[in-house]
């Protein structure tokens, strides 16, 4: 599956050349972890490990760099993040999230600081967007196409969505291997992409369970949205938009 | 401000690299604030502290310049979620605060309060618009390459460029 990453960088305190210089190594960086990690290339990394044409030492470095992560992810989603499927490894539930972040860090090593990378829904902001205002990221309502569930405000963080409405019901349970039903969307906020990006998803995975593990979530943040509407956050999720209570 | 908008598009086929240069405009910034209630005022005719309805303040005079007041009780919430009431008592002496006092916390523990169900409404840009809110960029599920041309990121990211 391809999707769109865009760039909404300020370039207040950076030349053009310079904005365009950083975009473009972060756009070389994306297509280096596509051509890495991408289940369906089948001369990735990933696709030649999983065909046992190649050895994880074989593979680029950052294979290993992202599987460790896996591995300390699923720890912590109690394994309701799982970077294998099919008896393969995929690490897809992270890597779009950790990328991104890399993206962001690229930018910023450039002197580009004032900026916001979309990557398909997974999203990290940096700076502000205009002096005094922080990023306003509105949040896809699950139930309807174009309508918005809330919105925060983001200075430096990380804010991602997992859900069943782009895509269908692809997220399993990993302990049934069902799909995961019990929630429509999960939104995540907090410090890291790649684990927001990771814990939204095994949010969705886990179901009514998710209620209590996402609000004892050091520096994480949770909005979760069911089927039918209803939705509960975590105590320090903040929407800027003051909607009746 | 000039802002660089980039949309990369990767496919399983090929790749797709849209740029861009804008002079961005400057949107409203006016926030709604999470804090409602009267305009505290003084009326010495109030029984109080009320704890779990808005109430109006009272003030009390004691000897020689010093003086309680006592606000209104004030909703405290955060994101969709409602914590309770707080009440403030303030005293005052020549103009200047001697001692605030909170005489009404938001009831309930914080642990088991920390979560509660609402249903969650659907903003559309109209209700945005009539708050002030200006959206940067939007978090939803993945969107594919296809789907990523009918989003409201994609009508963003043209906005912008």
């Amino acid at each position: 599956m391809g999707t769109v990453v865009s760039f909404d960088v300020s370039a207040d305190d950076a030349s053009e050349s310079v904005v365009r210089a950083a975009i473009n190594a972060a756009v070389e960086w994306l297509h280096h972890v596509d051509a890495v990690f991408s289940t369906y290339r089948p001369d990735s990394d990933i696709s030649r490990l999983n065909s046992g044409g190649r050895t994880l030492a074989e593979c680029s470095s950052l294979v290993g760099q992202v599987l460790d992560l896996c591995s300390d992810v699923a720890r912590e989603t109690r394994g309701y993040f799982s970077p294998a499927f099919a008896g393969r490894v995929d690490p897809t539930g992270l890597v779009k999230g950790w990328a991104v972040e890399l993206a962001s860090d690229l930018l910023v090593e450039a002197g580009v600081i004032d900026h916001c990378v979309n990557g398909g829904g997974d999203v990290r902001a940096r700076g502000c967007p205009e002096p005094g205002r922080d990023w306003s990221v509105a949040i896809t309502h699950p139930l309807q196409r174009d309508g918005f569930a809330a919105v925060v405000e983001v200075r430096d963080g990380a804010v991602a969505t997992s859900g069943t409405t782009e895509r269908g019901l692809h997220v399993l349970n990993p302990f049934t291997g069902r799909p995961a039903t019990r929630l429509a969307s999960v939104t995540v906020v907090g410090p890291q992409l790649a684990r927001a990006d990771a814990y939204a998803t095994a949010a969705l995975a886990m179901g009514d369970a998710a209620r209590d593990w996402l609000a004892g979530l050091d520096g994480y943040e949770a909005l979760a949205i069911a089927p039918d509407g209803t939705g509960w956050s975590t105590s320090g999720f903040t929407s800027v938009v003051a909607l009746p209570t | 401000m000039r802002r660089v908008i980039l949309a990369f598009v990767a496919t399983v086929a090929g790749l797709v690299v849209l740029l861009s240069f804008k002079t961005a405009s400057t949107r409203p910034t006016d926030r709604p604030v999470a804090l409602s209630g009267s305009t505290p005022s003084e009326d010495p005719a109030s029984p109080g502290p009320s704890p779990s309805t808005p109430s109006p303040s009272s003030a009390t005079k004691a000897a020689s310049g010093t003086r309680t007041v006592t606000g209104s009780s004030v909703r405290v919430s955060e994101g969709f979620r409602t914590f309770g009431f707080v009440q403030v008592r303030v005293t005052v002496q020549d103009g200047k605060i001697l001692k605030v006092e909170a005489v009404n916390y938001p009831d309930g523990d914080p642990q088991s309060a920390e979560i509660s169900q609402y249903s969650i409404p659907v903003l559309g840009q109209e209700v945005l618009s009539a708050q002030g809110t200006s959206i940067d960029v939007v978090s939803g599920a993945t969107y594919t390459t296809q789907a990523y041309a009918q989003s409201v990121q994609a009508a963003l990211d043209k906005a912008k460029s």
